[in-house]
């Protein structure tokens, strides 16, 4: 794996080739019942991220709003590399705004985009998050939350599925 | 993530971008080997699931339309019981009937499960097929309007027909107060056209009334494939009852008769001509009925041909044409199940000696003596008197064959007949019987000769 950096110079976790080689030999080579379990643990590890997330919007920037996104999230249990989706047009606010992503999109305005990164032209959200690396804003709660989590989530993410490799196959 | 209502993170990194790399990574972990036999897996599931899928379709396409096809005929009789009851309708306006149900239901798309109870309903209180006709237009242009469903109009409608205003009241056509006091039918009825004019025309050219129009005819489809389908298996099925069954039997008795293997094997051949041949005409003369019956339709049929012409070919187009394949296909599984049957019997035949060979090695076996013969010391023989018999001789011997006792010294009888002066062939008859009873009384065995002649 790439160098683990600084928390405050710590950007996404990206994977070389040659790890996600590993990673895709290891997932064709998986029973039926190593995937099933593969999945359990890698859900389990997302809603610890979700909960987690859930936590940090307490004390973002415009905490009703981040919490009732950061609430929404929802674990995919298929995956088995441990997703998580927020963003949701059922997920409504009193205006029929939405959780979802973009705002003034068709389908309504989703507040997410807003929350988490800020805006400088509706000022209903916060100002914009500090620029991040080459990719674009920091975030206030999902993101960052994320940065800080990361590396321990993998790790505990390749131990339980090199355990299940021993175990299963 | 431009695009994207809904953000999506893993775990492990940022979820697009993590995909797109392990795909990557994918492509260079297989080797060319693994992609062949990924390739087998993949093409042998897509065509195991496309084999099951036609099979399942073709099922379900004759199963749903033999099904609807019964049910459609239970329909049609139930309406042409009360036309006939009612307005003493005659089999041509039945028919035509039957015709305009078709043609309103591909012109609105309405079905005609809906259509004939509504009319059924209608007639009755109008006692009158022209007049239910109409009003089952207004019905129809109301339903459309209201939202409402086309039985609950049609009730309403021939409701107050009879006078009864109050159903008709709460379906909410704005019928003006004093008609509905006065209870006059024809201003109602002039109020309501009126207000629900074109309703159904325009929600027909709508998208879902062109879906519903569209799936009027692919089941009027399903009902035609259905009774295809009913032609096509019942005479398969009842020759397979009356011919195949019993020549399967024959041939596993066959095999231990006194005619022995051989014999057997060669009426075999003849069996199997004739399983293959009829089952190809019966198909053949199938498909001819249904040709000969469209041929014999074509006005009936105009209507129906010229919607699915219109509206279902260039829509449907493949979807039919993969019906029909897959119907052709479970067919021809059919056939080649019953070539595959013949096809063993044509191996047993071609191995026959070969079989004969083995058996003789396993258990030493001489074969058939009903022709007689001589028979070896060691060996088994298929011999006997009443049904077939095993005999393994402790020396060697010969068998003399039924045939021969009989012309033998030991047991033939000849008895010489005169007739003298016989003039029609009853007295011929009658001189015959008595010397044989003559005979017969002195050496004790044609004692009842003759009598039930006579009697």
């Amino acid at each position: 794996m790439s160098e683990v950096l600084p928390f405050s110079e710590r950007s996404m976790v990206v994977y070389d080739k040659k790890e996600l080689r590993k990673i895709t030999s290891s997932f064709k080579a998986m029973s039926d019942k190593a995937v099933e379990e593969a999945k359990k643990q890698s859900a389990a590890l997302a809603q610890f991220l979700g909960e987690r997330i859930v936590q940090a919007s307490y004390s973002a920037p415009n905490p009703r709003v981040a919490t009732r996104i950061a609430q929404g999230f929802r674990v995919s249990k298929s995956s088995k590399i441990g997703e998580l989706s927020f963003g949701f047009a059922g997920q409504k606010f009193s205006g029929g705004a939405t959780t979802q992503f973009n705002v003034g999109t068709q389908g309504g305005n989703g507040l997410l985009a807003g929350a988490e990164f800020g805006s400088k032209k509706h000022l209903n959200f916060p100002s914009r998050s500090p620029r991040y690396g080459i990719r674009g804003n920091a975030g206030y709660f999902i993101y960052p939350t994320l940065r800080e989590n990361q590396s321990q989530l993998i790790e505990q993410w390749e131990e339980a599925f090199s355990n299940i490799l021993k175990e299963y196959d | 993530m431009a695009g994207s209502r809904t953000l999506k993170l893993s775990i492990l990194a940022d979820v697009d971008d993590l995909k797109k790399k392990l795909g990557q990574g994918s492509t260079e972990v297989e080797g060319f080997g693994t992609k062949m036999t990924k390739f087998g897996k993949v093409a042998g599931l897509a065509f195991a699931a496309a084999g099951a899928a036609a099979a399942v379709y073709a099922g379900k396409l004759a199963v749903d339309g033999v099904k609807a096809a019964i049910e459609d005929e239970a329909a049609q009789t139930k309406l042409a019981t009360t036309l006939q009851n009612v307005t003493s309708a005659t089999n041509a306006q039945i028919a035509s009937t039957e015709a305009y149900i078709l043609k309103t239901s591909l012109a609105t798309g309405v079905t005609d499960d809906q259509l004939r109870p509504s009319l059924d309903r209608l007639v009755r209180s109008t006692q009158d097929v022209e007049e239910a006709q109409k009003l089952q237009t207004l019905a129809i242009n109301i339903a459309a309007g209201t939202g409402k469903d086309l039985q609950a109009v049609s009730e309403a409608l021939a409701k107050a027909h009879d006078g009864n205003f109050t159903a008709l009241k709460k379906l909410g056509g704005g019928i003006d107060e004093n008609i509905l006091k006065t209870k006059d039918f024809d201003a109602a009825t002039a109020a309501l056209s009126k207000t629900f004019e074109g309703q159904a025309t325009k929600q027909a050219e709508t998208f879902q009334g062109k879906m519903d129009r569209l799936k009027v005819a692919f089941d009027e489809g399903k009902e035609t494939v259905g009774s295809f389908i009913l032609d096509a298996i019942t005479p398969m099925v009842d020759f397979v009852v009356k011919n195949v069954v019993p020549a399967i039997q024959a041939f596993t008795e066959g095999l231990g008769g006194t005619d022995g293997l051989k014999g057997t094997l060669n009426t075999i051949i003849e069996i199997a001509k004739s399983i293959l041949i009829p089952v190809i005409k019966g198909i053949q003369s199938a498909f001819n009925k249904v040709k000969d019956a469209l041929d014999d339709n074509k006005d009936s049929f105009k209507t129906l041909f010229d919607f699915m012409k219109t509206y279902v070919a260039p829509f449907l187009g493949g979807a039919m044409k993969i019906a029909i394949q897959a119907i052709g296909t479970a067919l021809s599984v059919v056939i080649n199940l019953i070539a595959d049957v013949i096809d063993g019997f044509k191996w047993i035949i071609s191995n026959g000696k070969k079989v004969g060979d083995f058996l003789g090695n396993i258990n030493p076996f001489g074969g058939g003596r009903a022709s007689g013969g001589p028979v070896s010391m060691g060996k088994t023989y298929l011999v006997g008197e009443r049904g077939p018999e095993l005999f393994s001789p402790g020396s060697n011997g010969t068998i003399i064959p039924n045939h021969a006792l009989k012309g033998g010294s030991s047991g033939g009888a000849t008895i010489n007949i005169s007739v003298s002066g016989a003039i029609d062939p009853a007295s011929t008859a009658r001189q015959i019987a008595n010397i044989l009873k003559q005979e017969a009384s002195t050496s004790g065995s044609f004692i009842n000769l003759g009598q039930s002649v006579f009697a």
